[in-house]
């Protein structure tokens, strides 16, 4: 296996220059003449690279960016929006704030030109209320952006105008959703909203609206510099490109990499974590975010880090978001962690959501605390396939699906539990009667 | 809400520093629509008040020309947005599934002692406030606690004792990171 | 008479809660159907209909919480989840848009296994406190649980706890009962725009909630326990007071303002008791709303200063009589041309057209206009929603029916100089209410001199009748039947919905009274239906349409050239 070669790399190439998060240092690495070059081209040519290169929307959904942009309406005679989703929130992920901090400018300069694309003259990068640091940095690079006129009225002579503002969240998983981004940041609670409409059609104050993650949008300047056929042979036939690989856990070197799609999953783990961290034995793998159903050893094994291959073993790419579980980690504690999260963070909206993360999190905490019964995996399964498309949003897809994910992939886990419940309770009803009524034994031998 | 404090804190007394007017206007001016500028209007008041009263949130509806019920609802849905006072730092502890796997729940343990109060609580000294919170995005560095704005990486019980110590001793937690 | 059948053609003004509510109409679309299927039925709808209202066309139920037909989409309680061809996942109905053949089903083992987990999923963080819950027998959660649930419950943990019996006016909140379908956030946001509700918190957290804890400040806050598809929110006048299934409906017309609110009057038949009044939804005259003043003003028909018998003032003594020691009296009194007859717009059209014909037969010359001159002319409703400054219900009617009558009458201030003249006798008919509602006759009655003798017939006791001769019971307008004709121009029908009680006659039983000279025929109600069909239909709609065949939403009647009184 081939790895990606430092200097090929498209996101990180450089990134650990000091001082990157100045313009100097930026446009010394030769940044923002993709920029230029893209302002030489028409609009839809940009967008034509962008369907050419493959490039499929990183937060999560993998919808093709391209595509995304082509659905914009530019003749409504509304002003359209170019929101860049930086709410990074999902468990296991942190790439996006890698970039934010590190590198802010090529996310401008990827702004500027997806706005130039999609005829948008203003942008917002919507960023997570906890990413303080990161907002820091990227209002300073705006700032510099500004003040060098790659930003404001009439860029370069291009006749393209762009005002870029910096919103920060203030602490709402919900509103990584596009929609439900949309919905904070024209001041209203986190709500995801009903489609259609569709935002490209009607989002932002009720204008067409393009939302696309941090990462997507860094990968553009790239694209327009060395075009998107060139982009194309990274990664596989059908998953093309790079990607941020957010690698956490029970690994010696946790952090982000780079790598091109396709790479096997073991060899993520192995090479650059470094392997399992005090040679403790793999127990399981959730590949792309806390929402995605894991990965046993064996699959760990097989799994290639592309959309349609860790499709077979029933999981996602995600976020991205590389989580790996060693053995002495109970699963249920994973998941009971997983289920408070989608239950903490649910708007609320929408009953099956509202309700089923609770319930969902309230057995496996039962479960986890030796009170589980043996209906529970039958009810948990019952709950979360219900759950699963009956709403506005995704949310409560993704708090299913790991429930659903881990039942199935590991059941002895699970199973061990609730006999061991039900030998707790027969045992202390047991100990209850040796000093106490008989009356009380045949209740219990019922 | 009684009217004691109704009468104490009298919305109309309720008003920014000129340099937090200031910063409003010119956040308000970077949108399309004041509503837009909610969260970052919030974000200012909290600074300025600590925490969000229903007469500042009140006072915010204004500004933004909102019904306050709108106000109200965002700040009871955005978890970084304060009911009550809290102190000095304020704690956020990770407790989600890198940070669970690496320590978190020991760490908010050793944390709860040593500072002696629960969830929401603050110190007697005003200093200390704990919050178990969810996904701090720093899965790597794991476990992770938010002081405030600045994250505090790869804490164990040992660290956190002498944070803590240099905390209380004025440090500022960006110097006791490098 | 019959040249006045013109006015039906004249183009009648919409409604204009209207225009005010709803959102600026789309660009008129090309004008042709969508025609769909649903359960195996075809539905012909208007392009860019919801599949929802598309199966309410075709007579198909959905179940619902959420949706409302006069709020905007909120598409959360997932209840109405339809099968669509070609779509992988059930699709909920009410944000869904009827294609050209489409092909929907509603009664699918898949829809019906999808509507059980959804409402079970409603259910399990609410307390099913349905013994102590006046909802019960109108809920949404039993009645979808009697259709689609009727499952052993699974879930045995803790329930989620909210705040319960909060008192915010005039309404009890329970948060914990809320499903949180967002009816009445969108209600005061929308409708009242004052927006006190909301949803605060989040996740199974979410509570329903005034934000300032304090009280509802609108004046439509009734509305809202009819919207709660739950026992969330109650009014708190009918706490505890009636199972609902004890209650009978009447569909009638609220007559405490011009604008005719269409409603419905609940009553306990085995005692003949009024519980409660409730909008019922005429998308052209209130949508589904009526404000506080029409729910709950219904108190003076049994309220103490109720007038039961007839009473006459005479030689310093109050002493009760018999109407028929009136109707000997008065036809006597109203021939000598001295009389001056004040005639309340309280009145229905029928009553007023058999009075007016009487007192025309008697040529009674000066006639008065009960009504507030300005607030008649006051078309529109003053807040913009469905309140109007005219609290008479039908001074619209009252004109067209002295049109057809041919009788000449005076406005209130016209009325106000003719009785400072100082006639013998000063009537009043029609009368309802207190002191409040009639407020706008004080310089009538301040008018008056005192060598004038005065004869009032009104539901409830005035400061004015302590200088009275004689004192009438009336009838009001939940015991009557007849018609209106609101400010919008609208002919509507009034039902009675309790019995005459004590010595209470309408207008009818006066004019005939008054025509005979005697009491002997017994009052009945039914007058109002005779002279609907006789009189009031052919002038208006149709000489076909009689009381009973009228339709219950009441027909536009055009605007009636006004004759401005006698000038």
């Amino acid at each position: 296996m081939k790895l990606l070669a430092p200097e090929r790399r498209i996101l990180t190439k450089g990134i650990d220059t000091p001082n990157l998060n100045t313009i100097e240092v930026y446009e010394k690495q030769g940044g923002y003449s993709a920029m230029k070059k893209a302002f030489g081209m028409a609009p839809d040519a940009i967008i034509g690279e962008v369907k050419a290169s493959g490039l499929r929307g990183r937060g999560g959904a993998g919808f093709p960016t391209g595509m995304k942009w082509g659905f914009v309406p530019f003749n409504l005679g509304k002003p359209i929006y170019l929101l860049c989703n930086a709410d990074e929130s999902e468990p296991g992920c942190f790439k996006d704030r890698l970039l934010l901090e590190k590198n802010p400018h090529l996310l401008i300069e990827g702004i500027i030109i997806a706005s130039f694309a999609v005829r948008s003259h203003k942008s917002y990068i919507y960023v997570r209320g906890e990413y303080t640091l990161a907002a820091k940095i990227v209002q300073k690079a705006i700032d510099e952006a500004y003040a060098k006129g790659y930003l404001g009225k009439n860029i370069l002579g291009s006749k393209h105008d762009l005002d870029l503002v910096l919103h920060r969240g203030a602490g709402a998983y919900i509103c990584g959703e596009e929609t439900g981004l949309i919905s904070s940041l024209e001041g209203k609670k986190g709500y995801p909203r009903l489609k259609p409409p569709f935002p490209a059609v009607s989002g932002f104050l009720n204008c067409p609206t393009v939302v696309n993650n941090v990462e997507t949008l860094c990968t553009v300047p790239w694209i327009i510099q060395n075009g998107g056929a060139t982009y194309a042979t990274y990664g596989t036939e059908k998953s093309k490109g790079t990607r941020l690989f957010c690698l956490s856990g029970w690994v010696n070197k946790p952090g982000v990499y780079e790598e091109e799609l396709g790479l096997p999953l073991k060899v993520m783990i192995d090479h650059y974590g470094g392997g399992m961290k005090d040679g403790s034995k793999l127990k399981a793998v959730i590949p792309g975010g806390s929402s995605t159903p894991p990965l046993t050893p064996e699959e760990v094994d097989k799994c290639l880090l592309d959309y349609d291959h860790i499709a077979t073993f029933g999981s996602f790419l995600g976020a991205g978001g590389i989580i790996v579980i060693p053995e002495h980690i109970p699963l249920i504690k994973i998941l009971e962690r997983i289920s408070e999260f989608y239950w903490d963070e649910s708007c609320g909206q929408c009953t099956p959501c509202r309700e089923g993360t609770g319930w969902l999190f309230k057995t496996i905490r039962s479960i986890e605390h030796h009170h589980g019964h043996k209906e529970d995996i039958d009810d948990l399964k019952r709950t979360a396939t219900s759950m699963m498309g009956a709403t506005i949003c995704a949310l409560s897809d993704a708090a299913a699906m790991p429930v659903l994910g881990f039942l199935k992939k590991f059941p002895q886990d699970f199973q061990a539990l609730l006999d061991e419940a039900e030998r707790k309770r027969k045992v202390s009803a047991g100990r209850k009667l040796d000093g106490q009524e008989t009356t009380e034994m045949t209740e219990v031998t019922r | 809400m009684s009217d004691e404090t109704k009468k104490s804190e009298d919305v109309t007394k309720i008003a920014f520093t000129p340099e937090r007017q200031k910063a409003f206007e010119a956040t308000v001016a970077k949108y399309e629509r004041k509503a837009s500028a909610l969260l970052p209007t919030l974000y200012l008041a909290q600074e300025q008040f600590g925490f969000l009263s229903p007469q500042v949130m009140v006072h915010v509806g204004k500004l933004l020309d909102m019904p306050p019920r709108e106000v109200f609802e965002a700040a009871s849905f955005y978890t970084m947005f304060r009911k009550k006072d809290m102190g000095q730092y304020l704690l956020q502890v990770c407790q989600n599934v890198s940070c669970c796997m690496m320590g978190s729940d020991d760490l908010f343990q050793v944390i709860k002692e040593e500072l002696g109060i629960g969830p929401d609580e603050v110190t007697a000294d005003k200093k200390f406030s704990l919050q178990p919170v969810q996904c701090l995005g720093s899965c790597d560095t794991a476990p992770v606690v938010q002081i405030n704005d600045d994250y505090v990486e790869r804490l164990d019980a040992e660290k956190f004792r002498a944070l803590i110590k240099k905390l209380a001793a004025g440090e500022k937690v960006a110097e006791v990171n490098s | 008479m019959s040249d006045e059948k013109n006015v039906k053609a004249v183009a009648p003004p919409s409604g204009a809660v209207d225009q005010k509510v709803a959102a600026p109409p789309p660009p008129a679309p090309p004008k042709k159907t969508v025609t769909l299927e649903i359960n195996g039925m075809k539905v012909e709808v208007e392009p860019g209909t919801t599949v929802f209202n598309a199966a309410v066309k075709a007579g198909i139920f959905i179940p619902h919480y959420c949706y409302h037909p006069d709020l905007s989409i909120a598409g959360v309680c997932r209840m109405c989840m339809v099968e669509i061809e070609k779509v992988p996942r059930p699709q909920i109905s009410c944000n869904t848009v009827a294609t050209e053949g489409m092909v929907v089903k509603t009664d699918t083992d898949k829809i019906k296994e999808t509507v059980k987990s959804v409402l079970e999923l409603h259910l399990i963080n609410h307390p099913l406190d349905c013994p102590i819950c006046d909802k019960a027998g109108e809920c949404g959660l039993q009645n979808f649980y009697r259709d689609y649930g009727l499952y052993t419950p699974r879930m045995d943990f803790e329930k989620v706890h909210k705040p319960k019996v909060q008192d915010i006016g005039t309404i009890v909140l329970d948060s914990e009962r809320c499903i949180l379908c967002t009816r009445c956030v969108r209600f005061t946001a929308e409708v009242t725009k004052t927006s006190e509700l909301g949803i605060f918190q989040r996740g199974d957290r979410s509570t329903l909630k005034i934000y300032d804890d304090g009280h509802l400040r609108n004046d439509y806050t009734g509305n809202l326990a009819d919207i709660c598809p739950v026992g969330a929110l109650t009014a708190k006048d009918f706490r505890f007071q009636q199972r609902v299934w004890f209650l009978e409906k009447t569909a009638s017309v609220c007559g405490l303002c011009a604008h005719g609110c269409n409603i419905d009057v609940s009553v306990n038949p085995k005692k003949n008791e009024l519980y409660r009044v409730e909008p019922r939804r005429n998308p052209e005259v209130n949508k589904s709303w009526i404000c506080d003043d029409g729910r709950w003003g219904y108190q003076y028909i049994t309220a103490d200063t109720r007038i039961h018998l007839p009473k006459k003032h005479w030689e310093g003594v109050w002493r009760d009589h018999t109407w028929m020691d009136f109707f000997k009296e008065m036809p006597a009194l109203l021939e000598m041309g001295k009389a001056v007859v004040g005639l309340s717009t309280q009145m229905t059209n029928e009553e007023l057209f058999d009075l007016g014909t009487t007192l025309k037969n008697l040529e009674v010359t000066s006639v008065v206009r009960l009504a507030e001159d300005e607030a008649v002319e006051d078309k529109k409703p003053f807040d913009g929603i469905l309140k109007h400054r005219d609290l008479t219900p039908n001074a619209a009617g009252f004109e067209q029916v002295m049109k057809w009558l041919g009788l000449k009458w005076l406005t209130l201030a016209q009325g106000i100089a003719e009785v400072a003249r100082g006639p013998e006798w000063v009537f009043a008919f029609g009368l309802e209410g207190g002191e409040e509602r009639l407020a706008h006759l004080q310089p009538f009655w301040g008018a008056i001199p005192a060598t004038s003798r005065l004869a009032v017939h009104a539901t409830n006791a005035l400061p004015v009748l302590s200088r009275a001769t004689w004192v009438l019971p009336n009838v009001s307008f939940y015991e009557k039947n007849g018609s209106f004709v609101s400010a919008l121009n609208r002919l509507q029908r009034v039902k009675a919905a309790i019995p005459w009680q004590y010595m209470a006659r309408d207008a009818h039983a006066v004019a005939l009274g008054l025509r005979r000279g005697d009491d002997r025929e017994a009052p009945n109600s039914r007058a109002g239906e005779i002279s609907f069909q006789k009189v009031v239909a052919p002038n208006t709609v149709s000489e076909e349409v009689t009381f009973k065949k009228f339709t219950k939403f009441g027909q536009n009647v055009g605007a009636t050239e006004t004759l401005g009184g006698m000038a």
